[in-house]
């Protein structure tokens, strides 16, 4: 991946969108920095859509505005458009056209006329061998493969893909993961997608924003998740009380016993390869040790309750 | 804006749309001139083909293409992608303004060629010599596509305010009923003389073309007229379009 030098490619100012007497978003604060993949969380109607509607211009915000790389003016933003990728809810096809000439449309639009780039989208996206097949014939998986292909027509440098594996099957999941991670290491392209599969998207991301009822509650890196989550060794041993004991001598560690057998350490994760060879040098009988750790899911469900 | 028409021009050419409609026009404007000939009611030379273009029929084929391939693009996410591409509102509005024109253009074209060949071959083609009916056929011809330019306006418009292909098509269809009612109401009433009233719509123009050949005030009258018309659409539409959100 790509170095990053912490420079915003996209900074929003308390943007807000109200929809009648409905208000889908209150003043989010979101920056997203060069070389990010960013996983934008939330339920449905939680304002993930509407948020990525605003960036790439196709609704306007009620307040607040937003820069792309650091410009804000509307002449800027649309500069800085011709340089983003979307995919946003369903994948925007001409269901009559081949997957050439879908991606031909967009190509015309941006202005570039370098055809063999039309095989070279697709073949990244692996869709290189469809040929006549028109694009309402696809699977849905080939159809948001084919809709991230026209997105990369562009040579973006920020990439927004809204749900992009929603409805695909583990391998379609699969697929577009690995598309997504390839594309992110190889190019190294800003990413803000949102999934619903939040274990999913703790394989891709590297920094996280969940939005609850068109608040951002939280941004976090996926470091700072990592430690949110509340990692912790698990050991099952014959006598937990005397596993503490030792490994609080041995390590000055505090352990959280359990029960007779089953003892919790929250610190010193990375020396669990030393607690098991104290314990087993000390003669006790260790059943269980490994490394847990609260799901996205989980720590994502814990954060919106208490908001 | 030259991307912008690029790619309705190529878009134009991979669409079944134009196609179809066009060939739905070939087949019905033949099967007029055969039916002619059959019941022997009308008899019309193939020089005078070029003045068969404007009947209200044809203007639902207008509003099907406003439907199929305007409004289809905000359900499919065409205009997502361009404005997406931080293409100008006000932009990727003409760009579809000029698929309506090249639409009606086409469409037109199909008619007066027909009714022109077919008229010729049933017929009889006319005295007129074919070099000079040629500059005619080729000047009235571009009068006529003038006098249809409010429906590429309005159908358009449509198109943008409803973004559904279903609507378009029914807003087109009572567009072209008011129209009609109107015109009907103004030429048939028996009391005060309405008449001069229909020079105020389109139709008047390309439905009497024919007899105004050479009245230059009718052609001015004309382009005001149908230049209006497309032009209050096209300010409400780009206006509106402009602070549009996009489904």
């Amino acid at each position: 991946m790509k170095v990053m030098n912490n420079k915003a490619v996209l900074e929003t100012f308390q943007i807000s969108k109200q929809y009648g007497n409905n208000k889908a978003l209150h003043d989010v604060n979101l920056r997203i920095e060069e070389g990010q993949i960013y996983g934008l969380i939330g339920l449905n109607g939680s304002g993930k859509s509407t948020f990525m509607r605003i960036v790439c211009g196709i609704i306007s915000a009620s307040e607040g505005h937003i820069e792309l790389y650091g410009k804000s003016g509307n002449s800027d933003l649309q500069k800085y458009r011709s340089r983003l990728g979307q995919t946003i809810e369903t994948p925007a096809l001409y269901p009559e056209m081949t997957a050439d000439e879908n991606v031909m449309v967009q190509m015309t639009l941006a202005g570039i006329s370098e055809k063999n780039k039309i095989k070279e989208v697709l073949r990244r996206v692996g869709l290189a061998d469809t040929g006549n097949k028109k694009a309402k014939n696809f699977s849905l998986g080939m159809k948001q493969r084919l809709a991230l292909a026209i997105a990369l027509i562009t040579d973006p440098r920020f990439l927004i893909l809204d749900e992009p594996t929603n409805g695909l099957d583990p391998v379609g999941i699969i697929e577009t993961r690995d598309i997504i991670k390839n594309l992110a290491q190889e190019y190294g392209l800003t990413i803000l997608l949102s999934s619903h599969l939040l274990d999913e998207l703790s394989q891709i991301a590297t920094h996280y924003g969940i939005l609850h009822q068109g608040k951002l509650i939280i941004q976090i890196s996926a470091e700072e998740l990592l430690k949110a989550t509340n990692q912790y060794i698990k050991i099952i041993c014959d006598n937990a009380n005397a596993s503490a004991e030792i490994l609080n001598t041995a390590f000055s560690v505090k352990c959280e016993v359990n029960s007779q057998t089953e003892l919790r350490i929250n610190e010193q994760l990375d020396r669990i390869a030393d607690f098991n060879k104290a314990l087993i040098l000390s003669g006790q009988k260790v059943e269980h040790l490994s490394f847990n750790q609260m799901k996205l899911e989980d720590y994502f469900l814990k954060i919106t309750q208490s908001n | 804006m030259k991307d912008l028409l690029k790619a309705e021009l190529y878009k134009l050419s991979k669409s079944r749309t134009l196609f179809y409609l066009m060939l739905l026009l070939f087949v019905t404007n033949t099967l007029g001139i055969i039916t002619s000939k059959l019941l022997k009611n009308h008899v019309l030379q193939g020089q005078d083909g070029i003045f068969q273009a404007g009947t209200s029929v044809n203007a639902m084929w207008f509003g099907a293409f406003a439907g199929f391939f305007i409004a289809s693009e905000f359900q499919n996410g065409g205009i997502r992608n361009a404005l997406a591409l931080g293409k100008n509102r006000a932009g990727v509005f003409m760009a579809k303004i000029f698929s309506m024109t090249i639409c009606i253009t086409a469409l037109l074209f199909v008619i007066v060629l027909v009714q022109t060949i077919g008229n010729s071959i049933v017929n009889g083609y006319g005295d007129m010599p074919v070099g000079e009916f040629v500059v005619f056929f080729l000047k009235t011809f571009i009068h006529i596509i003038m006098f249809h330019l409010p429906y590429a306006g309005f159908f358009t418009m449509f198109a943008f305010l409803t973004q559904k292909s279903g609507f378009t098509i029914l807003l087109s269809f009572c567009y072209e009923a008011i129209l009609l009612v109107c015109g009907g109401f103004f030429e048939n009433y028996k009391g005060q003389n309405l008449k001069p009233l229909l020079q105020f719509f389109p139709q008047y123009y390309y439905t009497k073309i024919d007899n105004n050949l050479t009245n230059h005030q009718f052609f001015v009258d004309g382009y005001l007229v149908c230049l209006l018309y497309f032009f209050v659409p096209v300010i409400i539409s780009i206006f509106l379009f402009r602070k549009m959100d996009i489904k």
